[in-house]
């Protein structure tokens, strides 16, 4: 129903462009526009989607079991197994190569598309797709509602299962099972554990648990292809003072980005009011590049749609708009430490989603 | 996007392993008078880079650029942020963080030799704007595809050792799984957390939840009710290596009796291999292997118009389609393909005990 919904949607601003086709490339982490336009969730290789104006939707795939799945999962779409994207998509472009066509992200086709010699010319349709992407229709926000549902859950169970001695990778093995029992093919997640050393998060490592760690997590989990977030840290065994002094500017620097979500204003104006407060307390220096990567971003058909809230993206915020506020950067006392909330924009302000209390967790150890 | 065990363990994959394939990897390129091969990685096609330095981007995409003397370098899509983090799970020279990625690859081939002759690995599938970036600043630039193929067939014992692994990782997640379940997500969580615990990188599972009426293997989105006879398969990676294995379970009153038959028939298939006149009488089947940059590329099958013989002395993944008397059996495994004409032989049997 939703994949129809967005097909629809996607059609009649094609009408409106007057375009006759728009060609969508996707792959495990670039997934939204190949999911938004043929509701297939790609995991291997890479996948093209062509949508014509008649509503005919071909998808190329290049890996067979993904050709297989693809004939089950994502329905009115003709899939097709081509060991070359490129030239299988040129050929099945040659007969609209006179009429005006899209594609994005057009940096990722294969160079076969993009080449001169090509008798058809793909615009950039990122544009268009983007938009559509940020703002959601009501279907779309309630697979959000889910979503952060279960990313609620997930952190619930993940304060749980992080114990001294568990190594990271095992405290992660056991969150997403739990997901997947819970009916989420997919998440995003990644950990970080320790102190004042740990500058970031990544994937998880063997490293075990520690009494006196703080431990962060991003944790992302899908619903209906729609993926929410939530970011938070916790410390195993009583925060010190200086992890609670830490944490109070985190919050008051989430609640601030929160408290200016609203029609109209830009994604820099939610960065810079978070990092206002960081500059307030002299930790002006890790909002920089070097420390952090966005100050929140949006959330949806991937863990990374548009807007990246950063003081130099002039996105401005629309109604429907799904984002995550997360001042997530290091401490040089505390080490790297996480917040975030997700909210969706309204007509004269923002919901927040997320329901797990903004805090700073102690876990007895 | 990546979420399993990534690390790079220098017990299992130390560095003298890395260095010997680098060497064989440039005398390949000075044979062929390339300066530089570049190739190109991101979580769906991690193969090339990962067999060349133990690196496995767990999101974004990279050019690794490697010199006909000298380390290789890593043009990286994410931020300086997590440079340290990539220096510590590669075996790399320098890394290059960038959101330009395609003209700083370009830029750095310039920088490297000014006429170069680059070879790009799987060229037909490296994004555009990468390939123009390195046209732009090179003499010329040729498909490097059939040399990373050429050096890296037959495994070596380090990546023989990594398949192994995963299939041992494969076995036990499907052994987790129950055939009395009923519930689909219940099932994919018992396999799915079962392979990461054991350091799994990354994990696929797919279900076909009713045997009786299709044999096609999906991915739940919410879950789906077990009926007596189903299949599941679990994909996954363990240090960049791949493998598949496929399972049928459940409670019909034939199925120890179709899986005798059918895992015999399949072991006489695999022995065969890379010929594949048995694996034709299936009612499908579908090898998957490795060549360059892609970890299970399609090799042949039913399916499949265009086959391409594995290597002796590689790792294929091989799916098949058994029917007896009407039912069908899914079953699959990694297998070895055989040197100097020996039988190819499975990593791990795909037999399990049924009363799990």
């Amino acid at each position: 129903m939703l994949a129809k919904e967005r097909r629809e949607r996607l059609l009649a601003e094609m009408r409106r462009e007057g375009l006759e086709a728009i060609v969508v490339y996707g792959t495990s982490w670039q997934e939204a526009y190949l999911r938004y336009v043929s509701d297939f969730a790609i995991l291997e290789g890479d996948g093209i989607a062509v949508l014509r104006a008649d509503g005919e939707c071909r998808l190329f795939v290049e890996n067979m079991a993904e050709a297989e799945r693809a004939g089950g999962e994502a329905g009115g779409v003709e899939t097709t197994f081509a060991r070359n994207l490129g030239r299988a998509v040129a050929d099945a472009l040659e007969t609209v190569s006179n009429q005006r066509l899209m594609a994005a992200p057009r940096a990722l086709l294969p160079a076969w598309l993009t080449a001169g010699e090509r008798r058809f010319k793909l615009e950039d349709g990122a544009p268009l797709l983007d938009r559509l992407l940020m703002e959601k229709m009501p279907s779309e926000i309630a697979a959000m509602r889910r979503a952060t549902a279960l990313a609620d859950e997930g952190y619930e169970f993940f304060r749980q299962a992080a114990r001294p001695g568990r190594k990271q990778y095992e405290v992660v093995a056991d969150v997403e099972a739990f997901l997947r029992q819970k009916g989420s093919p997919d998440n995003f997640m990644i950990i970080g554990s320790g102190n004042a050393d740990v500058r970031g998060m990544a994937p998880p490592s063997e490293r075990k648990l520690k009494p006196g760690d703080l431990v962060t997590t991003e944790l992302t989990p899908a619903i209906d292809g729609y993926l929410s977030q939530i970011c938070r840290t916790l410390v195993l065994g009583k925060a010190t003072p200086v992890q609670q002094q830490a944490f109070a500017v985190w919050h008051e620097a989430m609640e601030a980005g929160i408290a200016a979500v609203k029609p109209g204003v830009t994604a820099a104006d939610i960065a810079r009011v978070e990092n206002d407060v960081f500059r307030r307390h002299g930790l002006g220096e890790y909002t920089t590049s070097k420390y952090t990567r966005v100050r929140g971003h949006g959330l949806g058909l991937s863990t990374d749609v548009k807007p990246s809230l950063l003081e130099d993206v002039d996105i401005e915020l629309r109604p429907g708009m799904t984002i995550i506020v997360h001042p997530n950067t290091y401490h040089p006392e505390a080490g790297y430490m996480v917040l975030g909330d997700v909210v969706v924009v309204t007509q004269t302000g923002c919901e927040r989603l997320t329901r797990t209390p903004a805090q700073l967790f102690e876990m007895p150890v | 996007m990546r979420r399993g065990l990534i690390s790079w363990s220098k017990a299992e994959l130390p560095e003298s392993v890395l260095d010997a394939r680098i060497a064989r990897v440039q005398a390949a390129m000075a044979q062929g008078g390339v300066d530089i091969l570049a190739i190109y990685t991101n979580p769906a096609r991690e193969s090339g880079v990962a067999w060349l330095t133990g690196f496995i981007p767990y999101w974004n995409q990279c050019v690794l650029l490697l010199p006909r003397t000298g380390r290789p370098v890593l043009v990286a899509g994410m931020t300086a942020r997590v440079r340290d983090w990539i220096m510590r799970n590669g075996h790399l020279g320098d890394v290059t963080n960038t959101t330009r990625i395609g003209a700083e690859t370009g830029r750095l081939v310039a920088q490297q030799k000014s006429d170069a002759t680059v070879a790009i690995a799987d060229i037909e599938s490296v994004p555009g704007s990468i390939v123009d970036g390195i046209r732009a600043n090179a003499a010329s630039v040729i498909d490097g595809s059939p040399l990373l193929e050429q050096v890296r067939a037959p495994s070596d014992p380090t990546e023989l050792a990594f398949a192994f692994k995963a299939a041992g990782i494969a076995h036990a997640a499907l052994a987790a799984a129950d055939g009395r379940e009923t519930d689909g997500a219940r099932l994919v969580g018992a396999i799915d957390g079962t392979a990461r615990r054991n350091g799994a990188e990354e994990v696929y599972v797919a279900l076909a939840p009713d045997l009786t009426t299709s044999r096609r293997l999906m991915r739940l989105e919410g879950t789906a009710a077990l009926t007596p006879r189903f299949a599941a398969r679990v994909s996954l990676a363990y240090k960049g290596t791949w493998v598949r294995m496929v399972r049928t379970l459940g409670r019909d009153a034939m199925l120890a009796d179709d899986l005798a038959s059918a895992t015999s028939q399949f072991a006489t298939g695999l022995a065969a291999l890379p010929q594949t006149d048995r694996l034709k009488n299936y009612a499908g089947f579908l090898i998957e292997g490795c060549r360059t940059t892609t970890p299970l590329e399609p090799l042949a099958g039913s399916a499949v118009a265009d086959a391409r013989a594995p290597a002796p002395g590689t790792v294929v993944t091989v799916q098949a389609t058994i029917e007896t008397g009407g039912r069908a059996i899914l079953v699959g495994a990694p297998a070895l393909i055989g040197r100097n004409g020996e039988a190819a032989s499975a990593l791990i049997a795909p037999q399990f005990d049924n009363a799990e």
